[in-house]
């Protein structure tokens, strides 16, 4: 999913802000325009967005960018390999970030960092680094518990899931368990082996929801005491692929965006009850052979859920309130943009998305009403962004 | 069942360590059980749960690794093998048997009790089969019957299915022909549990050896007597040793830190028909030195793998050299591996072709050079003699040993106590190891490794060495650069696609 894009990550850097990449932004893109220094909600300051960049391990960052309403400004630039995804501590003073590499000092296996956030102008500061646990290499996603005291990393090439310790000044200890995963699925190239990929905490934190990409499956762990204790997991159709997952506001379902035949499962699930259940399976891409990642985004509402296609912009989705079913609402066409992540704001007034291939963030309005997406405003230039949080202030 | 040893154990703390004391760097890296099997399948079963809990599984046999590779296993478990006995069944035919577990020693006893045979393996009667054998397994009758892999039949083995399954499998030329291979020299902890070693045939006992050394004073040592001494050495190697009738004699040149004040040379020998009836040989060797100002005998034995005996005096046997003439079985088990803990580092080099004169006075002057801070008395380059049997070339594609061109080995020894001097011991020799392969003979883009080339045929796996991990070639010194490891990474992706066993210097997927 690299971009084949001659591009250079330096020179764009030197001159991005938000007024340089007006200029850039002005070709047209169908149902994309670029904003206006003059959007009413620009001068309020809403809080501090921190994108990791870059699938160079030498050359990738972090950006903080400092967020008023649609307008996006770049505040600092900070080396960080390959941020693969980012977690904010609930606290809200802690950011960690999950390095997709595969050696570190030498010996095979990912890293993750913790950075202390600047209560005022939203700044980083590195904390420490961890290396993961030995062949834990390329981890793709990490979630922190409610209680703020760990986190958990899916390790994607190692095919392990990692817990590490959160001090309460937000320092991370050394990986306390590993969790060897076993398994495979029918694809030749990407199910060779489990490739762990999304792993999120439900709203109380005794339980781990997690995707396995290798193995198509969806596993659910028990969090007790500081370690995840396998439960049950859910085998969905060969050779889907299942990476995003998204919990449903009501706890009760599951979304699953799968990679390989771009479709998105509902599960239902009583936790007590150790229930895991099909619901149902919908088609995101128009086109099904396309592949990649698919963010998904669940309105706080718990009405609408948003889907990022690969080839074809979002998808956005009705839930049924009692069968959690999903029913199309609108499919927006963002002209081939690959989408790699997607963060409601606050409030549900726009989503955020970055575009990985096309060095951009872009903002989309959500109508209140019906959850239907407005026309793309793009916020900001990074190169190949490719993960994202918020923090509102 | 296995026999399972959890923290609470009074047995978990003995067992839980490395006999190298480096090993593991914290107390947060030891594994949390050990589980100690007794047969092949003790061991299937507790590999089955191991995984089924997604756990990291480590294997010991003698637990003799250089590196950190077994017991740096944080969290995970430990199947230790030194328990298991295989005993020769009805579908092993008159194949002769070796449990991974034993120990050399005990195999040296049995299959001479049993059969008056032998294997050519190491000098240490405590290492273990299953790592030694499965990195290639060389020792003093290496030159005369070949590498102990060569003479493997079959391998039974315990992978894990992409399913996670644990599969028994025995590996052969005709059965899983790829593994069969990677398991004949690639190292241990790579594709799975290897729980015995089959073969066909092998190669006889000899009934005598003789012993014998010579050694030299540090104290009025010059640098151009060393030099003298180190191309002598491999000048023999390089052209006289590779006559058959010279392949019953193996060597080890024993170089220490002048500090230790005397450094030299220990050899055994026999006829290729396992006699000493004809001693010519050996005496031809030890006068290529009779101009070094040598004296008679070794030093004392010098780290690990010295032959114990060349120190002694001994009954003059035909010639002018001392020689103390044994039983091999008596000079193989004798006293040896009289070893005991402490903290360790190791590294290799395979040599095609004799040192060079820049070498030599390398060597010297950090022989003859004190380092600050650092006691280098427990440091000694072994310099074995090689070639011989070692080098049928054709086994190269039948194994995975593909050095078949040297004609000498070099084991790099440093042997202390205290922690403390962990740092200084570990630069002063990686300081010396980056010096000696930083010389004209040196390819600039391979800078500080022995690279395989016309003059240096990479490193042992068997001797394996962390620090090599900084250079991204690390794989082709260990493996060489035509096409072996490639070869092994599929093998690992066929038979264990999900890198259940991994260590720091495992074949990576």
């Amino acid at each position: 999913m690299n971009s084949n894009m001659p591009w250079s990550r330096r020179a764009f850097l030197q001159s991005v802000g938000y007024t340089s990449a007006l200029s850039v932004m002005k070709k047209a893109i169908p149902g994309y325009r670029v904003s206006s220094l003059n959007e009413p909600n620009s001068t309020s300051p809403a809080g501090f967005a921190y994108v990791g960049s870059g699938d160079d391990a030498a050359s990738s960052s972090l950006q903080v960018f400092e967020v008023r309403g649609d307008h996006w400004h770049l505040k600092q630039t900070i080396p960080s390999r390959s941020p693969v995804s980012l977690a904010l501590h609930p606290v809200r003073q802690f950011l960690y970030v999950a390095n997709a590499v595969d050696e570190h000092e030498h010996l095979p296996r990912g890293t993750v960092e913790a950075y202390k956030i600047d209560v005022h102008d939203g700044s980083l500061v590195l904390i420490n680094r961890q290396p993961l646990s030995l062949s834990g290499t390329r981890p793709r996603h990490i979630a922190v518990s409610p209680d703020g005291n760990h986190l958990v990393v899916a390790i994607h090439g190692g095919g392990t899931y990692n817990v590490l310790p959160i001090a309460p000044d937000g320092t991370m200890g050394r990986v306390s368990q590993i969790l060897k995963e076993v398994g495979s699925g029918a694809h030749p190239v990407y199910q060779a082996s489990a490739h762990p990929h999304t792993v999120v905490f439900n709203e109380t934190g005794k339980y781990i929801l997690a995707t396995d990409e290798g193995c198509d499956r969806i596993s659910v762990f028990a969090f007790q005491n500081g370690r995840m204790v396998r439960m049950r997991h859910a085998i969905s159709k060969p050779v889907s692929g299942p990476a995003h997952l998204a919990i449903h506001p009501s706890g009760e379902f599951l979304y699953v965006s799968n990679t390989l035949d771009g479709s998105i499962d509902c599960y239902r699930w009583r936790a007590a009850m150790g229930e895991l259940k099909h619901e149902q399976r919908v088609e995101v891409n128009q086109n099904s052979a396309s592949w990649g990642a698919q963010p998904l985004a669940i309105s706080s509402s718990g009405r609408v859920l948003y889907a990022a296609s690969v080839d074809k912009g979002i998808s956005v989705w009705g839930i049924g309130s009692a069968t959690g079913r999903l029913s199309l609402l609108q499919r927006l066409s963002l002209a081939n943009r690959s989408l790699r992540s997607l963060i409601l704001s606050a409030g549900n007034r726009r989503i955020f998305a970055t575009g990985g291939n096309q060095h951009e963030v872009f903002s989309i309005p959500v109508v209140a009403e019906s959850g239907e997406l407005g026309t793309a405003f793009a916020v900001a230039k990074t190169a190949e962004p490719r993960s994202m949080v918020v923090k509102y202030t | 069942m296995a026999i399972t040893v959890t923290e609470q154990d009074p047995r978990y703390q003995t067992l839980k360590r490395s006999r190298n004391l480096r090993w593991p760097p914290s107390e947060k890296d030891y594994a949390s059980r050990i589980e100690l099997c007794e047969s092949a399948s003790d061991a299937a079963e507790a590999l089955q749960r191991i995984v089924n809990a997604g756990l990291r599984p480590t294997v010991r046999s003698g637990g003799h690794c250089y590196e950190d590779f077994v017991v740096n296993n944080p969290g995970g478990v430990i199947l230790d093998l030194s328990l298991l006995q295989e005993s020769r069944s009805a579908e092993d035919g008159s194949k002769y048997k070796i449990s991974a577990g034993k120990q050399l020693g005990e195999v040296y006893l049995d299959l001479f009790k049993r059969y008056g045979m032998t294997i050519p393996a190491g000098t240490c009667y405590p290492v273990g089969a299953g790592g030694h054998i499965s990195g290639g397994g060389y020792g003093l009758l290496s030159r005369l019957h070949g590498l102990t892999v060569d003479w493997v039949s079959a391998v039974d083995i315990l992978t894990v299915d992409a399913s996670g399954k644990v599969v028994s499998r025995r590996v052969d030329k005709q059965h899983d022909p790829d593994l069969f291979r990677a398991c004949r020299g690639a190292g241990g902890g790579n594709f799975g549990i290897i729980t015995s070693f089959l073969f066909d045939k092998l190669p006889q006992a000899p009934h005598e050896v003789v012993h014998a050394g010579l050694s030299f004073d540090w104290t009025t040592m010059t640098e151009d007597r060393f030099a003298a001494i180190l191309r002598t050495y491999g000048n023999y190697w390089e052209t006289r040793g590779k006559d058959p009738d010279t392949y019953g004699l193996f060597a080890i040149l024993d170089v220490s830190h002048a500090s230790n004040k005397r450094f030299g040379v220990s050899l055994q020998f026999c006829n290729p028909d396992g006699t000493c009836n004809d001693l010519s040989v050996v005496n031809e060797f030890l006068d290529l030195f009779s101009s070094c100002n040598p004296s008679p005998g070794a030093p004392p034995p010098a780290g690990e793998r010295a032959i114990a005996h060349a120190a002694v005096s001994g009954e003059a046997c035909r010639g002018q050299h001392s020689m103390t003439r044994r039983l091999w079985l008596d000079a193989t088990i004798g006293d040896s591996g009289a070893e005991g803990s402490g903290r360790a580092k190791y590294k290799s080099t395979y040599m095609k072709t004799n040192f060079t004169d820049e070498e030599a006075k390398c060597i010297y002057k950090h022989m003859t050079t004190d380092a600050p801070g650092v006691d280098l008395r427990g440091f000694f380059l072994a310099i074995d003699s090689y070639g011989g049997a070692t080098n049928r070339s054709q086994l190269a594609e039948e194994t995975s040993i593909w050095q078949r061109s040297s004609i000498m080995k070099l084991q790099f020894q440093s042997y202390w106590q205290n922690a403390d001097d962990d740092a200084g011991r570990l630069k002063w020799l990686k300081d010396f190891y980056s010096d000696l392969y930083s010389g004209s003979k040196v390819d600039p883009r391979y800078a500080s490794t022995p690279y395989p080339g016309e003059h240096y045929e990479g490193c042992y796996i068997n001797y394996p060495d962390s620090d090599m991990l900084a250079y991204p070639f690390w794989p082709q010194l260990y493996y060489g650069d035509q096409g072996l490891y490639p070869f092994l990474q599929s093998v690992k992706r066929h038979y264990d696609p999900n890198n259940v066993f991994h260590h720091a210097m495992s074949v990576r997927l």
